[in-house]
């Protein structure tokens, strides 16, 4: 397509007070050569626009360089179709007129190079071609419990067709082996039925949900819209094309048998909380040891939980579940005692009321404290010490029968651990300095046997849940379309699990629609780009397939990449990977940013006006620097900010690229990582460090200071530290003294 | 190693204590913002706290021994900033009660005092007892009588001794007092056996005893409370009010039975002008006076403190003791015959129950209340908290400083 480019450069917002506007009108004019160039007061309202949709409709212009306020402002407003048109907004506002003294030398240099930066981009973009492809809009539901269930019942209702996989004979989960719940609304103070059945019952009856109990999943292979799963039941195979799925397989309760300590399997009146529900669903709470009724009741909480030896997290349920158990116990005989000891009592929100109410009971007798042991005595009754008890003092209580409170592990977490191989490693020896790709840490839980090449199952995050970790976007796991829900992903209750479940049911409904469209789900919500590979030079060294955090890549038997566009985030994670730089997307390339580099003007050394790059995603880096020039915090003019889908996208050709012009230093800000990592494609930016890492040997070969690049975290509300980071930057680059390479 | 406390769990206790008045002892979560804010319990293991939870877990022998219990002067400040509502004032009033059922021999009795369906017993068995003393020995009919080798003529004259002679009424009271004595003897000892085998007495108790007295006659602990003045003024009335009646009716004995001996004293009632009779008024007085404002506190009570039965019973008994009086003096000075003998029928009747039932009803804190504060004294336990605690009303939002 014939390329036309059109410059616009709008004076508004205090830009043209800054700028000399004209003088910034020449670069793209004489210097760039381009066809159409023009200035407005007021671009994003209706006449500026209105000049800018003329241009294109008379003068043919179809590649469109707004050089204005930040791409992350007025959004609507310059909207323009990515499929005919290219666009690529210049941020002379936030980056630039707000951040810099008005009319300064160098704030005039620095607007010229963003400009210059901005229309070689625009030139090398090309107009998008959504990956297109005839999809399933079939929701796939793993697990037939409350959450699965509710999220079959919702999806169908919402008019999709949904399979729903049940690995039990029966539907309903563990809600289905309660006796009764505990209250889920107001005033929370009564015990209710658990209504499971009708949700059975609801989902049965529903003609849009096939049903496969008895059933597991074989494979599953694929990409969102594309997947070929394979359910094996009764011995035979079936596979199904499915869109996306919700992962509900939910959780196990921790085994007791490892709570010796507390006295499970070495007393005969030791129990579990399953134990005793089932005893209270059949009609009555016995002693296993001679089958009468106890008198006295002890319920140990935290059995086996917020325990380093244990579970190190609390389960959440678990101390609801003993206050309706208590219930239990005590409306059957109210001259039985029931002893609960806790570590705390957690009844979050309303559930609260239940607690006071079970606390007001003259028969239930509470108390913090740690049980340090549990003996069966002469008539296998139960002495329990307790100490630090709000008694004050250690404390010995004779039990008939003993509750263990035991925590929830979700099935994500039960199986064996495999290591998956990552990228072949360069000969020689590794130095110190070098650290490891990240890796993901996979169990092999056999729930959804993906034919992948990262793993068979989802990532195990903290503790073995397979959690997205975003509190904003709970259900968005390491795997594109594939959403956990329930009790497999966090602790929780039935109520809980519903909303869950619905939440998690529309997560999958999203997917396939946008993927139906060639659109990206999350976070780049509707990009219509992807990675496309030029794989004459590909070597398959691998890394794509290994460095991607979604998994986007299966290799075949050479270990040339294969890639599963559906399941791409276009994080450009790859891009920044290939030491051959095969892959790129229409609109952003190793070329595209490696010319955008180029195109900075790097003054003499004699000049005292060092230039430094600085690469920032998108994610938290872009914004902060955004948020400081809007509170006007004023920093270094030397720094040319370069925006990247993802810190992971840094080439190491970038940072050649950047020295051998003469550019000083090169610095890179990106979202946060580690155990409680904020990068929104989540390795991201640990994989920037990592690669920086292992150019230190390649910067002392070249005879220039490892100093002269630097990695930094920061998160989006860090927005202050904006300034200080640049200009400490800038000092060590001053100290350091000029780039050797200059005006080579 | 310690050897671990054996609990038992009494929850009849338990259902005892709901029942007299501390019915939100289970709401209690042990935040201790209760034992943090209490002007005069001490730092070391403090009350309230520790008595709610043990009183939730039905731990009824340490309870009615704990003489933390009487310590505690009920000025509410726990309950007023407690945020469950678990009012822990009105608890350990309850518990006090427990405790006086335990010390005070027989127990029955503290329980029909603190059960309002024996109220008609209580009061009905000595009333007809007095009627039947009255019966044989009035001399409403009898024109006149001697005393002291004098005769006295009767007509028109209102006396109570026309109805029962003083000493009647005095070999009765006597004797009922001797029994109450008795019952407090025998509690106080086991009182106090059971505080020494929690923390032994060190310091003398004549200081100890010398010192309570004076924070007693002083009030010294009801200034401490905050929310409550009221509180300090209305127990003053009170407490100096039966001072001075005493004071009184002990002059009153020793003039007429053994001062008489040597110099002629008349027969009751004396003069307005005379001392001891302006003493009587004036403590009749302060006792109305506090007597009004307790009660007067009581109604206005709010969400913080119930006023249950057992507390109306000796408040009620205290406030009919002074009127009764009160109103029959001056009815007999308005010469109402009639109104005059069914008042201070009524008088006696109610000045013995409030004796008689001394150890067994609320008043007995006179003794117990007593016989702790000394008890602390003597062992170190020393009423003062060792946190300060800035709060509400000095704008502090009762943040520990």
């Amino acid at each position: 397509m014939e390329k036309k480019v059109g410059v616009y450069i709008c004076s508004g917002c205090g830009i043209g007070e800054a700028l000399d506007i004209a003088q910034l009108a020449k670069v793209a004019t004489s210097e760039q050569k381009v066809p159409v160039c023009k200035t407005h007061p007021f671009l994003c309202g209706e006449e500026g626009l209105g000049v800018i949709r003329n241009d294109m409709a008379q003068e043919g212009v179809n590649t469109l360089v707004v050089a204005a306020c930040s791409r992350r402002a007025k959004t609507d407003a310059f909207s323009f179709d990515p499929t005919q048109i290219c666009l690529e907004r210049v941020n002379l506002r936030e980056q630039v007129a707000w951040c810099q003294p008005a009319g300064a030398d160098d704030t005039q240099m620095l607007a010229e190079d963003y400009l210059r930066m901005g229309i070689v981009k625009a030139k090398k973009m090309e107009p998008l071609v959504p990956f297109r492809e005839e999809i399933s809009k079939k929701i796939l539901v793993v697990g037939g419990g409350v959450t699965g269930l509710t999220a079959a019942r919702e999806a169908a209702n919402a008019g999709y067709e949904v399979v729903l996989v049940e690995k039990e004979a029966q539907l309903g989960g563990y809600l289905a082996k309660l006796h009764k719940s505990y209250p889920r609304r107001a005033p929370y103070l009564e015990l209710e039925n658990t209504q499971i059945d009708s949700l059975i019952q609801d989902v049965e009856a529903n003609s849009k949900i096939k049903i496969y109990k008895g059933a597991t999943i074989q494979r599953t292979a694929g990409a969102p819209g594309l997947f070929d799963v394979t359910i094996q039941q009764n011995g035979s195979s079936e596979t199904v094309r499915i869109g996306a799925i919700v992962e509900a397989a939910g959780f196990v309760p921790y085994d007791a048998t490892k709570l010796k300590h507390l006295g499970y399997g070495e007393c005969a009146n030791v129990v579990t909380h399953v134990e005793i529900e089932q005893m209270a669903r059949e009609g009555k709470i016995r002693r296993p040891s001679d089958g009468a009724a106890p008198k006295a009741v002890a319920f140990i909480q935290c059995a086996g939980s917020r325990d380093p030896q244990h579970l190190p997290y609390c389960s959440a349920t678990c101390c609801m579940t003993s206050l309706k158990q208590a219930k239990y116990v005590r409306s059957a005989d109210p001259e039985a005692k029931v002893y609960i000891f806790y570590k705390d009592m957690r009844t979050p929100g309303q559930y609260e009321n239940f607690y006071k109410q079970v606390q007001q009971d003259e028969g239930v007798f509470l108390t913090k404290g740690e049980v340090v042991s549990v003996v069966e005595d002469g008539d296998k009754g139960i002495r329990i010490q307790v100490e630090k008890s709000l008694l004050g003092e250690k404390i010995e209580v004779k039990a008939d029968l003993v509750v263990l409170a035991t925590g929830m592990v979700p099935v994500a977490a039960i199986g064996e651990e495999i290591v998956v191989k990552l990228a072949e490693e360069e000969e020689g020896k590794k130095t110190e300095a070098e650290k490891e790709p990240p890796a993901d840490r996979i169990i092999r839980s056999n729930i959804l046997n993906l034919a992948y090449r990262q793993g068979p199952e989802l990532p195990a995050l903290k503790y073995g849940f397979p959690d997205s970790h975003y509190v904003c976007f709970p259900y968005e796991s390491r795997r594109t379309g594939i959403y956990p829900a329930g009790a497999i992903r966090q602790p929780m209750d039935g109520a809980l699990a519903m909303d869950d479940a619905t939440g998690a049911a529309l997560k999958a409904i999203q997917c396939v629609e946008m993927v139906s469209r060639g659109e990206a789900v999350h976070p780049r919500s509707g990009d219509l780009s992807y990675p496309e590979l030029f794989l004459q030079r590909c070597t398959q060294c691998k890394r794509c397939t290994a460095e991607c955090p979604f998994g986007m890549y299966d290799e075949d038997e050479k270990g040339t990449p294969k890639p599963n566009p559906t399941r791409c985030r276009r994080c450009g994670i790859c891009m920044g990977s290939c030491p051959e730089r095969i892959i790129s997307f229409k609109d952003f390339s190793v070329d595209i940013v490696g010319s955008m580099v180029k195109a900075i003007e790097v003054p003499e050394e004699d000049e005292e006006k060092p230039r430094v790059v600085c690469f920032i995603c998108e994610n938290d880096a872009y914004p902060a620097v955004d948020l400081a020039g809007i509170l006007r915090l004023q920093y270094s003019p030397f720094v040319r900010f370069v925006p990247l889908r993802c810190l992971g996208d840094v080439n190491i050709v970038w940072i050649a690229d950047a020295l051998s012009k003469g550019i000083d230093g090169v610095m890179l800000i990106g979202c946060k990582y580690g155990d409680d990592y904020q990068c929104h494609f989540m390795k991201g930016s640990e994989l920037a460090n990592y690669r920086m890492g292992k150019i230190q040997e390649t910067l002392t070969r070249l005879a220039l200071e490892s100093d002269r690049i630097r990695v930094h975290q920061l998160s989006i509300d860090e927005y202050h530290e904006i300034p200080k980071l640049v200009n400490d930057f800038m000092a060590k680059i001053e100290e350091v003294g000029p780039n050797p390479y200059k005006g080579f | 190693m310690t050897q671990p406390m054996r609990i038992e769990p009494d929850l009849d206790f338990v259902r005892d204590v709901i029942r007299s008045g501390g019915e939100t002892v289970k709401k209690c979560f042990q935040c201790a913002t209760c034992s943090v804010v209490c002007p005069i319990s001490p730092g070391e293991e403090p009350f309230p706290r520790k008595e709610m939870i043990q009183a939730q877990w039905g731990l009824k022998d340490r309870l009615v021994r704990d003489p933390d219990i009487w310590l505690c002067h009920n000025c509410n400040d726990c309950s007023t900033y407690c945020p469950r509502g678990a009012r822990p004032g009105d608890v350990l009033n309850a518990l006090r009660q427990k405790s006086i059922e335990h010390y005070s021999v027989p127990g029955k009795l503290a329980r029909m005092v603190s059960d309002r369906k024996y109220l008609p017993h209580l009061f009905g068995i000595p009333a007809l007892f007095f009627l039947i003393v009255i019966l044989f020995t009035n001399h409403f009919g009898d024109a006149s009588i001697v005393s002291h080798g004098q005769e006295i003529k009767l007509e028109g004259l209102i006396r109570s001794w026309k109805m029962i002679p003083m000493l009647a009424v005095d070999v009765i009271f006597i004797l009922t007092s001797l029994l109450v004595v008795g019952v407090f003897a025998n509690g106080v000892l086991r009182f106090w056996k059971d505080m020494e085998a929690l923390r032994p007495a060190r310091v003398g108790l004549i200081q100890s005893a010398i010192d309570v007295a004076r924070e007693i006659f002083t009030h010294k602990n009801f200034k401490e409370c905050t929310t409550n003045q009221d509180r300090y003024l209305g127990h003053l009335g009170i407490f100096y009010g039966f001072v001075a009646l005493f004071t009184v009716t002990t002059c009153i004995f020793f003039g007429i039975y053994f001062l008489n001996l040597v110099v002629h004293i008349p027969l009751t009632p004396w003069p307005w002008y005379n001392p001891v009779k302006i003493l009587a008024n004036l403590g009749a007085i302060a006792l109305l006076g506090g007597c009004f404002l307790v009660i007067r506190n009581r109604l206005r009570g709010g969400e913080d403190t119930r006023t249950s039965y057992y507390d109306w019973f000796f408040l009620g008994l205290v406030t009919a003791v002074g009127l009764t009086g009160f109103l029959a003096e001056i009815v007999r000075g308005l010469g109402i015959a009639f109104l005059y003998y069914v008042l201070y029928f009524a008088h006696l009747v109610c000045v013995w129950a409030l004796i008689a039932y001394l150890p067994y009803s609320k008043f007995a804190h006179l003794v117990y209340r007593t016989t702790a504060l000394i008890h602390a004294k003597a062992s170190g336990r020393d009423l003062k908290s060792t946190i300060p605690v800035r709060r509400l009303s000095e704008g502090g939002g009762g943040q520990v400083a």
